[in-house]
């Protein structure tokens, strides 16, 4: 008799361990996916601030130059600072001279590890500079 | 006496109808309830694979046609399940929703790169400097959106 039910308890053990292996592949699945799907969300909120960030180094780059100096990193608001974000403008073209009528800033955002950049190509329109073209580096 | 007890013994060697009915029937539950968990598991991880394979086609295709966008001159949406898209006044690329849900991509060149899939209900419409891609299910802030940086700086055409 207790050999029948030793016999028994191994039999249920058995199902049972069974049992909580398939839940837990099946919650390992699911924690899986849902970590996936955060990572994408989160990925998906930094580019778009990364692209924010190139419009407004954009736009910085289109007033410094008609001011002359484009080259170096522009001031961003405190919050974003300190999430690690920065933009950087480096001419590609020389257009300090007056008589350039043309000029190429690569744009470097940055937030955190993440990082995007653009390439804009001015043309002066008067006195005003006017984008040309960019390209979005992919 | 003797005769007593081995009569007893020889009772508890086997199962009466009940308890062997009540085991197969406790054993049936519990061999279909760890079949359906098995089939389910198997169904979870076919659709994780799917929904990531899926993830994966809209990303790459977003991704190229927010380049597209960003660069362009000119955004024309020819109807909602087709817009072309033009740099330094040529057309530079034409994306197109096909009849199979593939979102296809056709470059000045005449390539096309296609990913299949993952256009259901998409649809193209022109929001100032931006292209504003909707599923059907997002509408308005949810919507995707593409912005042209040209367009953008330049005042939208």
């Amino acid at each position: 008799m207790n050999e029948q039910s030793r016999r028994h308890h191994g039999f249920a053990l058995m199902l049972s361990i069974v049992l909580i292996g398939l839940v837990a592949i099946t919650l390992a699945s699911l924690g899986m996916a849902a970590h996936v799907d955060a990572m994408r969300t989160r990925a998906a909120a930094e580019d778009a601030q990364l692209r924010q960030l190139l419009l407004a180094g954009a736009q910085t780059a289109q007033s410094r130059l008609a001011g002359g100096t484009v080259a170096g990193s522009i001031a961003l608001p405190d919050s974003l600072a300190s999430d690690g974000a920065s933009v950087t403008l480096t001419p590609q073209i020389a257009a300090a001279a007056a008589d350039t009528n043309e000029a190429t800033i690569q744009i470097d955002a940055a937030l955190g590890r993440r990082q995007l950049s653009q390439r804009v190509h001015f043309i002066r329109n008067g006195t005003a500079w006017q984008i040309e073209s960019a390209d979005l580096a992919v | 006496m003797n005769t007593k007890l081995a009569r007893q013994s020889r009772r508890r060697c086997g199962y009466s109808l009940m308890e062997l009915m009540v085991s197969i029937g406790v054993l049936m539950i519990a061999m279909d309830i760890s079949v359906q968990l098995g089939r389910s598991v198997i169904r979870a991880g076919a659709n994780n694979r799917t929904m990531n394979d899926q993830s994966s086609r809209i990303d790459a295709a977003v991704a190229t046609l927010r380049g597209d966008v960003w660069g362009a001159s000119r955004i024309d949406v020819v109807d909602s399940r087709t817009v072309r898209l033009s740099r330094g006044g040529a057309l530079a690329a034409t994306w197109t929703i096909a009849a199979d849900d593939s979102v296809q991509r056709t470059d000045a060149s005449g390539q096309v790169r296609q990913w299949p899939g993952i256009g259901k209900n998409w649809t193209f419409a022109r929001d100032g400097a931006a292209l504003t891609i909707s599923d059907g299910v997002s509408q308005g802030a949810t919507a995707m959106r593409c912005v042209s940086q040209v367009l953008l700086a330049g005042g939208a055409r």
